[in-house]
């Protein structure tokens, strides 16, 4: 398990993260997402240990992960830009990662290699971005390390891509003690393959949930009331995340188990009542409204 | 458990990164070194005279051996060059995000870096070493020893390369940007001598009484010699020495330099492994990668540039307002080329405003404190109560001195203030009626003296009853000098000091000679002059002939005769003023006749004054 605990992280006067607290377990797939500038780089930079936080710690199993070999030795960090020396090749960079990471798997490597279709002498600076994330991925999921953490690796991927890589990551989950972390803005892919959500919002952590579990707890309800002062009752008792009105359709995004919710509706007498699907991306836009972050604000 | 990073492996693997390196060093080493020795063998093997002149295992020494400038300049800039290459990761948030998530402490990456970037010198140095002296083999040039001399030049050279490599890895740990780091490694290389530039520039101009400015010895807390890792290799490249004996150059470096040498490595390397492990991972891309230090490391680097600036505005236009307006000026525009270093954005060099008007401020301070003597550095002058010694000396005590037992000095290489040291008595009325007068004369702003002003120019010491020294330079009234250093003259132990020759045993002396400056006898013709004051004296040599026949221009002393001629000569000096002996005013002294020239081990030769009226030394002279 990997224990965040209070983190504060600071550049200069930039408050980057800001009393972080989460519990990332073993075996599941983590998503961090958050808006622009939240704070995910920087978080997983401290989780392994690149940053060292002004306050707070991160623990890997129980022991501290600053300059401490033994817990680094479980993490293997993809940054956004990935660093190849110059003039290497893939070749010559599984060579590279066999020092760095004594379980490197050279076979498991070279087979995937050949799957992905690229070629292992040509130059790494040759590659584009999302071949360069291919090899990249490949070399992290080959170090065997027990956790994987990703900074936007699915960006810049091709769909066929990302499809492969999250079916690797499950393969990985199924053999061996693995967990990814991977941080992200891209909502479906998070959707598409995690198990545990954390949501960054200006360094702070609005949540960290089951992702079913977050779906279990906010709903999305249309409904026509009649009355307008039933109506506006309605959204008193409801714990309500977002609402709006349409002629007489009123949608309204409320926080709360799905029966509760319908039984409030239902007091109500309303026209039409139906709970609809929410995606992680509506989830995510709600409660980022409710910390002030409005993205009708930023549409023109 | 986790397995551990193999250190031994990630080194090589790191090393064979910078192969590109290696090669370059290979390629300007082999043609400095083993090319350099076929070369010179061939050209100096057609030549018919050179195994007459010199064997060709002397050749080789000579281009293998010590001292050799171009060698320590390659080797020094390898030294820089290699610390810029092996270290640029810190400068890289990329490259910084890779290696600082890897399972490394710290100490361990930096150990793997530090020692990659010394194989990378050590291959190709050490194998054109070898190659170098190969290159001999075919002349018969090599013998055991010089490959000996050889490899301590080697050790040497590695010591050089990390020297020059530590200091370099110091300002690339401070910096975070790999430009920064250039800029800081000249910085640490010159700031110092540019320091004691500053300072000594500063006591010349506004302190005309300090003793280090006025004698013309650098001075500064530290030795520039010793003022950065590149100014020690250099003074250490200079002492040269030895001879081609034998096929060695002869020189061998001091254990205690090296050892020295090894102790700056220790410490500069210990230090950039302290900074490394405090430094923040973000820095990098900064310009310094301790941030808060930016604004003192700005007024560091300004204020003795706008310093030294004011001075050269003041002493060529001998005007405070030009000074002060030069010292503004430059204190500006080196914080606002600071500041664009900082931020490599032209629009900002005027940004931390309060920083540049505190640097012109303190250099203002200073400047003016100096110019206007604020702390009363020139006038000092203690209470006669509260001394408890002094010393005074001046030109003319141009001899051979010893400073301890066995270790004679000549006074050419005599530090005014061991100089003072030695001369210093308790007897100390007259001396301080000429440093009284000297305090008058700098007050006045007398600064340079002149025989048309009739000045002298002396040194004083003051040795205070509470244990402390100071030391001052002086123009002093030549009467007044005189007066007072004819009443000191009067005490045997001053003239003893003064003039060591008094003291001297025969087995000291390695010749004794009596040098007449005109043929002549030894009969004195002339009549002695009044008295000084009445500055009376002959005025040609026609008034004061001395017939001697030629051969006697040079009389030698015998070893025998020496304890005598020295006893008549100390009875002569003892009878004769201060003045008379040594003013070099006409109107004071009888006409020069000649000297007394006492030479002893080493070949170092004192002379001293011989006139007409040593007239018990010329009978010994006539008895020889």
């Amino acid at each position: 398990m990997i224990r965040i605990e209070n983190v504060v992280k600071r550049f200069d006067t930039i408050l980057a993260l800001d009393h972080v607290t989460a519990r990332i377990s073993e075996g599941s797939i983590f998503g961090l997402v958050g808006t622009n500038g939240a704070g995910k780089s920087t978080l997983l930079r401290v989780v392994s240990g690149v940053l060292r936080p002004e306050e707070g710690s991160v623990m890997i199993d129980e022991q501290p992960v600053w300059e401490n070999p033994q817990a680094k030795g479980r993490i293997c960090f993809l940054p956004d830009t990935a660093w190849f020396f110059p003039n290497a090749t893939p070749a010559a960079m599984k060579e590279y990662y066999k020092i760095l990471y004594p379980g490197f798997d050279e076979n498991r490597f070279n087979e995937m290699i050949k799957k992905f279709d690229l070629d292992p002498k040509r130059k790494l600076s040759t590659f584009s971005k999302g071949m360069k994330k291919q090899v990249s991925v490949l070399l992290g999921l080959c170090a065997n390390t027990e956790y994987l953490l990703c900074d936007e690796t699915f960006d810049g991927l091709d769909p066929v891509m990302r499809q492969a890589v999250k079916s690797l990551f499950a393969a990985e989950i199924i053999s061996r003690k693995f967990t990814p972390i991977i941080a992200s803005h891209s909502l479906r892919e998070i959707e598409d393959i995690c198990d545990h959500v954390g949501l960054l919002h200006k360094g702070g952590i609005l949540f960290a949930k089951d992702l079913d579990e977050m779906k279990l707890r906010i709903h999305k309800i249309q409904c026509v009331i009649t009355d307008a002062e039933s109506e506006a009752e309605l959204l008193k008792e409801l714990e309500v995340l977002q609402y709006e009105k349409r002629g007489s359709l009123l949608t309204i995004v409320a926080r709360g188990g799905k029966e509760a919710i319908l039984q409030k509706v239902q007091e109500k007498q309303p026209l039409f009542c139906e709970i609809l699907p929410l995606t992680l991306e509506e989830i995510f836009i709600s409660e980022t409204e409710v910390a002030g972050y409005d993205i009708k604000n930023l549409v023109f | 458990m986790i397995s551990r990073i193999s250190f031994s492996k990630l080194t090589w693997d790191e090393t064979k990164k910078l192969t590109w390196l290696t090669a370059l060093q290979f390629l300007a080493f082999f043609f400095l070194i083993p090319f350099r020795m076929l070369l010179v063998l061939a050209i100096r093997s057609s030549e018919s005279s050179w195994r007459e002149m010199q064997t060709p295992l002397e050749t080789l020494a000579g281009q293998m051996g010590f001292g050799h400038i171009e060698n320590t300049v390659f080797i020094l800039a390898a030294g820089i060059l290699c610390a810029l290459v092996a270290f640029s990761y810190v400068h890289s948030q990329v490259r910084l995000d890779f290696y600082h998530s890897l399972a490394l402490r710290r100490e361990t990456l930096f150990a793997v870096k530090y020692l990659a970037g010394f194989l990378t010198f050590v291959i190709p140095y050490v194998i054109c070493q070898i190659l170098g002296l190969a290159a001999g083999v075919p002349y018969r040039a090599v013998s055991g020893t010089l490959a000996l001399e050889v490899a301590v030049s080697t050790l040497q050279g590695l010591l050089f390369f990390l020297a020059s490599y530590s200091g370099t890895l110091l300002a690339m740990m401070f910096a975070g940007k790999t430009i920064t780091s250039v800029f800081g490694a000249a910085a640490f290389g010159f700031y110092i001598p540019w320091l004691t530039l500053t300072e000594m520039g500063f006591r010349n101009i506004f302190f005309p009484t300090d003793l280090m400015a006025q004698t013309g010895k650098l001075g500064g807390v530290i030795p520039i010699g010793y003022s950065s890792p590149w100014m020690i290799c250099g003074s250490m490249n200079m002492k040269t020495g030895g001879s081609l004996k034998q096929g060695l150059t002869g020189y061998w470096p001091p254990l205690a330099d090296l050892c020295q040498l090894l102790v700056l490595i220790v410490i500069l390397t210990g230090i950039s492994l302290l900074l490394y492990r405090i430094r923040r991972t973000e820095a990098a891309g900064n310009a310094l990668a301790f941030s808060r230090t930016e604004g003192a490391v700005k007024i560091l680097l300004a204020v003795p540039g706008a310093l030294l600036a004011g001075l050269a505005g003041y002493s060529i236009l001998m005007s405070d307002v030009w000074g002060v307006a030069f010292v503004a000026a430059a204190g500006i525009l080196i914080c606002m080329i600071m500041e664009f270093i900082y931020r490599w954005d032209i629009r900002q060099v005027l940004l931390h405003k309060g920083q540049m008007c505190l640097t012109v401020v303190i250099s203002l301070c200073l400047f003016m404190g100096g110019r206007y003597d604020a702390a009363g550095y020139n006038t000092y002058l203690p209470a006669e109560e509260e001394v408890e010694a002094m010393a005074v000396c001046d030109p003319w005590a141009d001899y051979s001195y010893e400073l301890s037992p066995g270790n004679w000095v000549s006074s050419s290489e005599i530090q005014a203030q061991d100089m003072l040291d030695y001369l210093q008595t308790e007897d100390f009325e007259p001396i301080y009626r000429i440093a009284e007068n000297g305090v008058e004369n700098a007050g006045t702003g007398m600064v340079y003296g002149s025989i048309e002003e009739e000045t002298v120019p002396v040194t004083v010491k003051y040795q205070l009853k509470n244990g402390q020294s100071a030391y001052r330079f002086y123009y002093a009234d030549a009467a007044v000098y005189y007066e007072n250093m004819n009443e000191l003259w009067q005490k045997e132990d001053f003239r003893e000091k003064y003039c060591p020759v008094l003291t001297m045993e025969p087995s000291q002396i390695q010749t004794l000679t009596c040098q007449w400056n005109s043929a002549g006898s030894w009969e004195v013709t002339a009549e002695k002059t009044d008295a000084p004051d009445t500055k009376q004296a002959a005025e040609t040599d026609a008034d004061a002939e001395l017939s001697m026949d030629d051969e006697a221009a040079f009389v030698t002393v015998s070893q025998e005769k020496i304890p005598e001629l020295l006893e008549a000569y100390g009875k002569d000096m003892s009878k004769m003023t201060f003045q008379e002996l040594f003013s070099t005013y006409e109107e004071y002294t009888y006409v020069e006749s000649g000297y007394l020239i006492v030479e002893r081990e080493g070949g170092y030769s004192d002379y001293y004054p011989l006139n007409f009226g040593f007239t018990n030394t010329i009978e010994v002279l006539k008895s020889l």
